[in-house]
């Protein structure tokens, strides 16, 4: 007992002071890169929309609010950094009652099905109050680093002498737009060689997966999942897509808009992974015009 | 008959981890470096404490602690290497560039390994008597104070820890 209260005093005490180069498992960073916290204060603001978007940055970066605000639809984006399965259903307990969506649109990145969520559980953790759920989601993530912040950020969260935090809502070359999106400055890619990758669901991630959609369900609320347009180069690395398409296919109704747009590298993409705004455009008209057909909208 | 053994021994100690050329090598080189003491009738000596009773070691000590510590580092490159090639031009990249030992930017960027293998070589030193380093450290402290050094230890392997994923040598096993 005196171990334990003694390794926690020494871990404030230490992550206050110390340099970032002394803490390399301890990673509290509030107003990460890619705007949470600003979202997360941001969804307060929201309830009763039609459309919750989900996911990873492809998500933030992917749905612009103001698209689907000119066709009438109240959305809220709820993606962050690499957010795998494991942070959103911590955040869709948090959220989701007041929310209150008609429909949730979840991208499904093959990535974030594979990855251990440590990197999108830091970010949560540090840029919303903590609660039991954040408890929840480092157990399953089950990472030194995730522990000892979560540790930190619960006492940074009772004795925090920055409660007038703002982060600026430009930064770098990103804008912040009300609602989750956020825009980078008009940016090409150009196309590089990447290594094949195989997709590999990792059980933990599938449960969590699950474990959202069985919550979804309970509040009778619709749900499709769409898999956000990557650079085509970088889509075509992935060796088994069709078998990431019929699992997802399995689930719910599934679009991956990667066969239904013909998006090109250069000009729709600022990098392998990320629509540029032209590329946004083109998805998120060709969304509203498949959730209209869809009915799903309304 | 006693090299001859020993070579054995040792020849086999490093084929049993694995049936690959490094691990014969690094078992060779352990081998080689008992020589000298062998053949000298030395080796059951020096099997005393070094220093004992005392702060620090003699210059010839620690020139001599210097050295097997080296020489034990160089061994391990074979067997941690994934072949004899990677091995070798591992201890060639070493050497190519001695003037990159003199720039303070290397030692900078591992700053933070410097400072805490120096806090445990010290650790070490003081408790080198002992089966376990901190085995009698703050025996005769107040018991809050020991307990918060070894919390303070705990603390430092919670903080500093490889945390990537580093598949441990003999999981090959």
């Amino acid at each position: 007992m005196f171990s334990a209260v003694t390794y926690i005093i020494i871990l404030f005490i230490w992550g206050t002071f110390m340099p970032s180069y002394l803490t390399p498992n301890l990673n509290y960073v509030k107003g990460s890169y890619g705007h949470t916290y600003t979202r997360l204060q941001d969804v307060k603001d929201y309830e009763n929309i039609d459309i919750l978007f989900l996911g990873s940055s492809h998500t933030y970066r992917g749905f612009d609010n103001r698209i689907f605000n000119a066709s009438g639809l109240k959305t809220f984006n709820l993606g962050s950094s690499a957010q795998t399965p494991l942070q959103t259903i911590t955040l869709l307990k948090r959220h989701l009652t007041r929310l209150s969506p008609k429909l949730v649109i979840y991208d499904v990145y093959p990535n974030t099905f594979m990855g251990d969520g440590v990197e999108s559980s830091l970010d949560i953790i540090s840029n919303e109050k903590n609660d039991l759920n954040s408890v929840k989601m480092a157990l399953s993530v089950n990472h030194l680093k995730v522990y000892n912040t979560l540790i930190y950020a619960f006492l940074r969260d009772i004795f925090d002498w920055r409660k007038n935090f703002k982060e600026s809502l430009v930064k770098g070359d990103d804008n912040y737009v009300k609602g989750g999106f956020v825009e980078k400055e008009l940016a090409y890619y150009k196309t590089k060689t990447l290594l094949r990758k195989e997709i590999k669901f990792d059980s933990t991630q599938l449960d969590a997966f699950n474990e959202c959609l069985r919550l979804l369900e309970k509040n009778k609320i619709s749900v499709i999942l769409v898999y956000v347009p990557i650079a085509p180069s970088n889509y075509s690395r992935y060796t088994n897509i069709r078998e990431f398409d019929s699992v997802m296919s399995a689930h719910m109704k599934y679009f991956n808009f990667n066969e239904k747009l013909i998006l090109n590298d250069s000009l729709h993409f600022y990098d392998p992974d990320h629509l540029n705004q032209n590329g946004v455009k083109l998805f998120n008209n060709k969304l509203i015009e498949i959730l209209n057909e869809e009915k799903f909208n309304r | 008959m006693k090299v001859r053994n020993t070579f054995i021994i040792f020849i086999v100690s490093g084929f049993w981890h694995g049936a690959n050329w490094t691990f014969i090598i690094w078992g060779l080189l352990n081998a080689i470096y008992f020589l000298p003491l062998l053949l000298t009738n030395n080796n059951r000596n020096n099997l005393a404490v070094v220093a004992k009773d005392k702060y620090l070691p003699t210059p010839k000590e620690f020139f001599l602690i210097l050295i097997t510590f080296s020489m034990t580092v160089l061994s391990w490159v074979f067997f941690r290497a994934e072949n004899v090639e990677h091995a070798l031009q591992y201890i060639l990249d070493i050497f190519k560039d001695p003037q990159s030992f003199y720039t303070m930017a290397i030692y900078y960027n591992y700053r933070t390994i410097i400072l805490l293998i120096l806090f445990f070589i010290i650790l070490e030193w003081f408790g080198r008597e002992n089966q376990y380093a901190i085995e009698k450290i703050g025996l005769k402290w107040k018991w809050y104070f020991r307990w918060f050094f070894y919390s303070f230890i705990v603390f430092l392997i919670g903080m500093f820890m490889q945390t990537a994923e580093t598949p441990f040598i003999y999981f090959q096993f």
